[in-house]
């Protein structure tokens, strides 16, 4: 081995502790700002994949983070909500493929979405245990969330209560896992999914309850007439939607009136997407977006704290680097018996600095290589511990 | 002042300076001048003198450490004197091996890797096996074989004067230059060391430049250079040897 490596090496040796807290200073100063770079190209890139592939979001007015975090992240439930009757509209006006969206609920913390099956082939979702669901009150699981919430197909998941202390709110529901999805490496995994007429039963748009023909208690029936049966609110709704009880479930008033949070707006040439935002940006109780122009805002904003995360990385290294050079000033003065005994000897003078700059280049190695280590641990207990999306 | 003893037939300088002269800078310098000093292949030589009289400077200035104002010095049959800084550290890493007063081991090499530091530091030197077994076989000679994997704070006074005298032994250096190397020593020990470190040279052929305050010493000298008297530097530009 280069002799004065071999120096260099026992020298590190000799003293670990004041190594390892070298290194460690150095690691720290070098892992902050690759962590953080890590973390926010990771959250670019998944929130530009997301946004790219759905050209326009159509949903209440509001805020347009709001809007585009709950339809295609689903991590945000303070969204108004449009009415079926516009997504019948897009439908009609065949100008683009539209995919309605309801994701104002959670069921044990994951997103409740309620969709139409056609979702599932746009977004490349495949099953990966059980089947799709059929009926009212039946839900897919992402795969993380069947994961974390240890769900498979024939087990049940109850819906969160969004207000727990107002009994008006309608009651949490029982829903029937039937399948599991693949896993996307997107928000999907961590969502639940369920079709669009489960959505208003937890809305409370529809519930179910016993026959009202058969209701003949007088606290419970107010009154029947020409075919019409009025029930009395003290009437006890059903909680869970099993196959006898599905058929008991109804809507009162009309379709067109029931909610959905979005409809994902898949254009067929650039007229129609013209046409469609034309329509509803001149309106005040609509808006259509662009996911892709609204997350560059966001980046942006991500961009600026980056910089100012950069900044103070620089201003901290430069004082490590400054500490640095101060230890090996003083490290040099304190061998400096050492540097004259090797001089006397007829050490040669590059030999003398390369001993100086292999402990440096050594320290400097394993400061990388612990930083390495350590951005990837950190960059993976905080995916884990804080999804970004 | 030198007493020159008789020796059989004439060996040739190992180290030679002519016309000496050196001053250290400041206002208070002091100078050395030296018209002659040879120090002849396979003698042991001393130089003496009181404290500050420049005993060491000499030392330093025919191995090559310092570079003369004026004056000539040979080293192993090269003109050091004229030679640049790097050329000197290489003339003298080849050619002289030095033990120190304190010894001057690296605290943080074993024993074995400090008798083969010089290897390790220069471009002249290359460590081979037949540098590593020689020096095993030095650290047998002198006893300190069972040594080699400790570090010099786990060794007694004595094992690292060994040690340093192998460093000085392993290159087979034509002269082994020795700055005081028996001073913390108890007269006792100061005996042994010498003994050691004469036997060491003369197997091997070495010849020994030693500066010492120890007259009861001198005995085993066959040259000696007195740098003492009243008027320091005045009197080293007599004492010249031959």
């Amino acid at each position: 081995m280069n002799g004065p490596l071999t120096l260099a090496l026992r020298h590190a040796q000799r003293s670990p502790a004041r190594s390892a807290i070298l290194v460690a200073c150095l690691a720290i100063v070098t892992t902050i700002p690759a962590v953080s770079r890590v973390l926010s190209a990771r959250f670019e890139q998944t929130l530009h994949q997301r946004a790219d592939a759905v050209p326009m979001v159509v949903g209440a007015a509001g805020s347009r983070f709001d809007l585009v975090f709950a339809s295609l992240y689903y991590r945000s439930n303070r969204i108004g909500t449009i009415t079926m009757h516009e997504y019948a509209t897009l439908l009609r006006d065949d100008g683009a493929e539209v995919l309605p969206v309801h994701a104002r609920f959670t069921a044990r913390g994951a997103p409740v979405v309620a969709t139409s099956i056609e979702f599932f082939e746009r977004r490349g979702l495949r099953i990966r245990v059980g089947r799709t669901f059929a009926s009212l009150g039946e839900v897919i699981v992402g795969a993380d969330a069947a994961r974390r919430l240890d769900l498979g197909p024939g087990d049940t998941l109850d819906t969160d209560q969004l207000k727990q202390y107002d009994i008006t709110a309608p009651p949490s529901i029982r829903l029937h896992v039937v399948g599991v999805l693949a896993p996307t490496g997107s928000p999907d995994d961590g969502a639940v999914f369920v079709d669009l007429e489960t959505a208003w039963v937890l809305e409370g748009a529809a519930h179910g309850h016993a026959d009202a023909e058969s209701i003949d208690r007088p606290d419970l029936l107010i009154g029947r007439a020409d075919g019409h049966t009025a029930l009395s609110e003290a009437i006890v709704t059903s909680q869970e939607i099993t196959p006898e009880s599905a058929g008991g479930f109804h809507v009162h008033g009309s379709r067109d009136d029931l909610p959905l949070t979005a409809v994902l707006v898949f254009p067929h040439d650039r007229k129609s997407s013209t046409i469609i935002a034309a329509r509803y940006n001149g309106t005040t109780a609509l808006q259509a977006l662009s996911p892709s122009r609204v997350v560059d805002e966001l980046i942006e904003y991500v961009v600026q704290i980056r910089r100012l995360l950069d900044a103070v990385a620089l201003v901290l290294g430069a004082s490590t680097v400054a500490l640095v050079a101060l230890i090996v000033a003083l490290a040099i003065r304190v061998r400096a018996d050492e540097i004259r005994t090797l001089s006397e000897i007829g050490a040669d003078r590059s030999a003398i600095v390369a001993i100086f700059a292999w402990e440096l280049a050594l320290l400097a190695w394993a400061a990388v290589l612990a930083a390495a280590v350590l951005t990837i641990l950190s960059v993976t207990i905080i995916s884990a511990v804080a999804p970004l999306l | 002042m030198t007493d020159a003893r008789p020796s059989s037939p004439a060996p040739l300088p190992v180290a030679q300076a002519h016309d000496l002269r050196f001053v250290y800078p400041g206002p208070d310098a002091f100078a050395l001048d030296h018209d002659l000093v040879e120090i002849n292949a396979g003698q042991h030589a001393a130089c003496i003198g009181p404290s500050g009289c420049g005993k060491t400077t000499l030392l330093r200035l025919l191995i090559g450490v310092l570079a003369p104002a004026s004056g000539r010095v040979v080293l192993d049959g090269r003109e050091i004197s004229s030679m640049r800084e790097p050329d000197r550290r290489r003339a003298r890493i080849a050619s002289v091996g030095m033990v120190f007063q304190s010894f001057a081991l690296l605290d943080y090499l074993s024993a074995l890797d400090n008798i083969l530091l010089p290897y390790r530091v220069s471009a002249v030197l290359r460590l081979d096996d037949e540098a590593r077994d020689r020096a095993r076989r030095l650290a047998a000679d002198l006893g300190i074989d069972h040594l080699l994997a400790r570090r010099p704070r786990r060794l007694s006074q004595g094992e690292c004067q060994r040690v340093a005298i192998a460093r000085a032994l392993v290159t087979q250096p034509r002269l082994i230059a020795c700055d005081e190397p028996t001073g913390n020593l108890d007269p006792d020990r100061s005996r042994s060391t010498l003994d050691l470190l004469l036997r060491e040279a003369e197997r091997t052929q070495a010849t020994v430049l030693m500066v010492t305050h120890d007259h009861t010493l001198l005995d085993r000298f066959d040259q000696v250079i007195d740098m003492g008297g009243p008027h320091p530097s005045k009197r080293a530009t007599n004492g010249s040897a031959a």
